[in-house]
């Protein structure tokens, strides 16, 4: 019988490490997938995937079931350290402009590139919020825990974010049909 | 919430386009602090000078700036001498 995210969390919280690796196993794609959406940066989202089930390992007593899911637990973590650590790099970045890594670019097809584009375009709050209701498919009240906002913030993001997205993903196709 | 997307069909479809290729064999791999930090030194960064270097003044100053500092110098060792 396969056991639950939530049950492979009480099991570390009891003191059984493997569980946290079969936590790893499943979750450590979505959770990449996530953060490299959020940033279009390899490594960096690497770097957190890895930081934040650290994080996890040290921290694993501070889950409560009755809250949120393991899933969201881990996220609204990889999120904090996420904007802390492009925090610290904006600082940096406004003492030293030439400090900042050049993030590689890779090929792809134009309609990912038109919708990468488009969603690394919107502002950071509305971009975390499109990103977790549509490619994660969370509900409501997890977004808002991950991203420690009220939920009619989430809502509000969400709508807006997603009619941005429309007028920048149509200005895109006029553009490219030569309109 | 994937649902709150049925009204916005081709906003949908082009979201799905957006597929990661996930690098399982980096992620394997926990890099020390200090990996990381070498990592980051020899990452590509922008060249600090390069405003300097595209227009003719700019060149002209990086050419004629450290020939400045030179006879600066010695000056500055030439008064100390007397």
């Amino acid at each position: 019988m396969t056991l639950t995210n939530e049950e492979l969390m009480q099991q570390v919280q009891t003191g059984n490490i493997e569980a946290l690796g079969v936590l790893y196993e499943r979750l450590h794609e979505p959770l990449y997938c996530f953060l490299f959406r959020y940033t279009k940066e390899e490594q960096i989202s690497i770097d957190t995937v890895h930081d934040a089930f650290e994080i996890l390992q040290k921290k694993h007593q501070q889950y409560n079931a009755s809250l949120g899911t393991v899933k969201s637990f881990l996220f609204q973590i990889a999120y904090r350290h996420l904007i802390n650590k492009l925090n610290r790099r904006k600082r940096w970045q406004t003492l030293l402009p030439f400090l900042v890594p050049i993030p590689k670019k890779a090929l792809q097809t134009d309609d990912k590139l038109m919708i990468q584009q488009a969603i690394a375009k919107l502002p950071d709050k509305q971009r975390a919020v499109i990103l977790l209701a549509y490619y994660e498919d969370l509900p409501l009240e997890e977004i808002a825990l991950i991203l420690s906002i009220p939920t009619g913030t989430v809502k509000s993001r969400l709508h807006k974010a997603i009619q941005v997205l429309k007028i920048e993903l149509k200005e895109a196709f006029q553009h490219e049909r030569g309109f | 919430m994937k649902e709150d997307f049925k009204n916005e069909e081709e906003l949908a479809n082009l979201l799905e386009t957006y597929k990661i290729d996930v690098p399982t064999k980096k992620l394997s791999v926990k890099q020390s602090p200090f990996n990381r930090f070498i990592r980051y030194l020899g990452s590509p960064a922008k060249d600090p000078l390069e405003k300097l270097s595209d227009s003719n003044n700019g060149y002209l100053f990086l050419k004629l700036f450290p020939i400045a500092c030179g006879i600066f110098l010695a000056m500055v060792q030439i008064l100390f001498l007397y």
